[in-house]
């Protein structure tokens, strides 16, 4: 027997009802059950011992899934080193925009069986569909002992990061602890008052990644080139003959050098500060000078240093609407030596070049000024001493 | 003990410089500051201090959704013991009271800058806001980086956004 039309149109309606429930159903299922894999690498001495991501979300936009990750992990150490550092790689889509992130904790001391806590709370984007499998994977880049000596697959980087962060540390941790034995408590909150003043009153601005593929905001239209004014710190290793920066209002690409190793040894890695300059007068850190061929140099040898990537600068409020950076300058930040050592520029050399005003204070440095706002001088004391120790 | 001089808690310096005290708190540390040079300068070490904060220190903007995230994560990361709490929560709120009473003048906090300050949502192209007020700082290998402090663990982690 034939079904009658408002039969068939019933029974269709009820089908459509069921797909788009379906669909309904199904979207926040893909929210909901996130799927977070930690997996620690081969000749990591770390163990997972907790992790929660049950505060994380995620929701289509457009191709894109946005993942608002949230949670904590617990590692264990269980070499016979003290942890002093560790970096994290999080991926939730490799090789697209916003898709890789990484995670650094400095200044950690955790023996042999103690636990190292890393809070994680960041957004990342995975193009859709969404293939099967965990939507988002961390693992550890990079551990620093404290020997110095570092484990992990280091696909980011961290370990010469993770180098230079402890050896800015230890400087720092040694100027406080010289503040606070030869002046007391009230010497020690002098000088983080003094940091806490310096951070505030330095001038900010803002730096995005312009991109530089095709389809980004694509490079300067009638750019101009600016000699770079190389600091040159006594005792650095690397001199700079020569820098140039081409761009044009707010929009510049990475600076390239003329640099030359004048030390001894080979030069393994190395990080150049990227400063510019606003129509006022200020010094603004932008960060590091990201640089291409990152190759060992061998002592005495000139060698090119190739800037990548574009980057848009905004100048803070009183130079705002002006044509952007007018100068810019650049000094050594930090320096891996064949031996091992890290170079970074003293506190003094800071203090006399008028760098500390200049760019933001170590990592080191802000979590203890952090420390002492939160908990007061003593704390701050007592972590210096316990710092004291064990270095 | 007559003949010797005991100096002023550093919390009530701060105290005193931000006109934050009792006023019989304030009455006898206004009576020992009179005599006491250290104390005198430490008072007006934290006058200084919280006046550049103060003129300089602009909160800088948040997404308080990453805030709450945040939150929500701690709130996630402490340890089960919840009914160790509940058994003592009136003896927490009996002390909180005493606290209360002992300390109505605590600094409010509500004008600190928020502890993460990041706007991480749209990633690598999104103007970021680190810890200490900065901007988000260019990495070696043209990442961006900002800064976050988790207070109970005392640590500071700096998150990074790579471009592919």
């Amino acid at each position: 027997m034939r079904p009658s039309p408002v039969l068939a149109v019933s029974r269709a309606l009820a089908w459509v009802g069921a797909i788009a429930a379906c669909c309904c159903l199904a979207l926040p299922a893909v929210a909901e059950d996130l799927e977070v894999s930690i997996s620690v690498p081969e000749g990591v001495p770390l163990g997972t011992t907790a992790s929660d991501f049950s505060n994380s979300d995620a929701e289509a936009r457009g191709g894109v899934l946005v993942i608002n990750l949230s949670g904590s992990i617990r590692f264990e150490n269980l070499g016979h080193d003290p942890v002093r550092g560790l970096a994290l790689r999080i991926v939730a889509g490799e090789g697209a925009f916003g898709g890789l992130a990484g995670i650094t904790v400095p200044s950690l001391h955790a023996p042999r069986g103690d636990g190292v806590d890393v809070q994680v709370s960041l957004t990342l984007l995975r193009p859709l569909p969404v293939p099967r499998g965990p939507a988002v994977v961390i693992e550890p880049d990079s551990v620093l002992f404290a020997s110095m000596k570092s484990a992990g697959p280091n696909r980011l980087g961290a370990a010469s990061k993770l180098s230079v962060l402890e050896t800015e540390a230890r400087r720092d941790r040694a100027f406080f602890l010289a503040r606070l034995n030869s002046g007391g408590t009230q010497a020690l909150a002098a000088e983080m008052q003094a940091s806490l003043r310096r951070q505030a009153a330095r001038p900010r601005l803002s730096v995005q990644l312009a991109g530089d593929g095709p389809a980004t905001a694509g490079r300067p239209s009638d750019p101009r080139n600016v000699e770079i004014a190389f600091l040159d710190i006594p005792g650095a290793p690397i001199v700079a003959d020569g820098g140039t920066a081409t761009g044009q209002g707010a929009l510049w690409e990475a600076p390239s050098f003329e640099l030359r190793n004048r030390s001894g040894q080979t030069v393994n890695h190395l990080d150049v500060g990227w400063l510019a300059t606003s129509e006022t007068g200020e010094l603004h850190s932008l960060g590091s000078a990201p640089l291409a061929g990152r190759s060992p140099v061998p002592p005495g040898t000139p060698f090119a240093a190739e800037g990548k990537g574009t980057f848009r600068v905004q100048l803070p409020e009183p130079a705002k609407g002006s044509s952007g950076p007018v100068s810019m300058s650049a000094f050594l930040r930090s320096a891996g030596m064949e031996d091992g050592t890290v170079w970074v520029p003293s506190r003094h050399a800071l203090e006399t070049s008028g760098l500390i005003d200049a760019v933001p204070v170590s990592a080191e440095e802000l979590r203890l000024s952090q420390l002492y706002r939160e908990r007061g001088a003593r704390a701050v004391s007592e972590e210096l001493r316990r710092f004291a120790a064990a270095d | 003990m007559r003949g010797r001089t005991r100096h002023l808690d550093e919390r009530v310096l701060a105290l005193v410089a931000g006109g934050d005290l009792g006023r019989l708190a304030r009455w006898r540390a206004d009576r020992h500051i009179a005599s006491c040079d250290r104390c005198r300068s430490g008072v007006a070490a934290y006058s200084t201090t919280r006046e550049a904060l103060a003129a300089e220190w602009t909160v800088p903007e948040a997404d308080f959704g990453a805030i709450a995230h945040r939150a929500r994560a701690a709130a996630a990361y402490a340890p089960a013991a919840s009914r160790y709490r509940r058994r003592r929560w009136l003896l927490a709120a009996a002390v909180g009271l005493v606290a209360w009473m002992l300390l109505p003048n605590l600094e409010d906090q509500s004008n600190q800058p928020p502890e993460l300050a990041s706007r991480p949502p749209e990633a690598a192209s999104a103007a970021l806001l680190g810890l200490d007020g900065s901007a988000a700082q260019i990495g070696d290998r043209g990442q961006l980086s900002v800064r976050a402090y988790h207070a109970p663990s005392g640590t500071l982690s700096i998150t990074e956004y790579y471009a592919p």
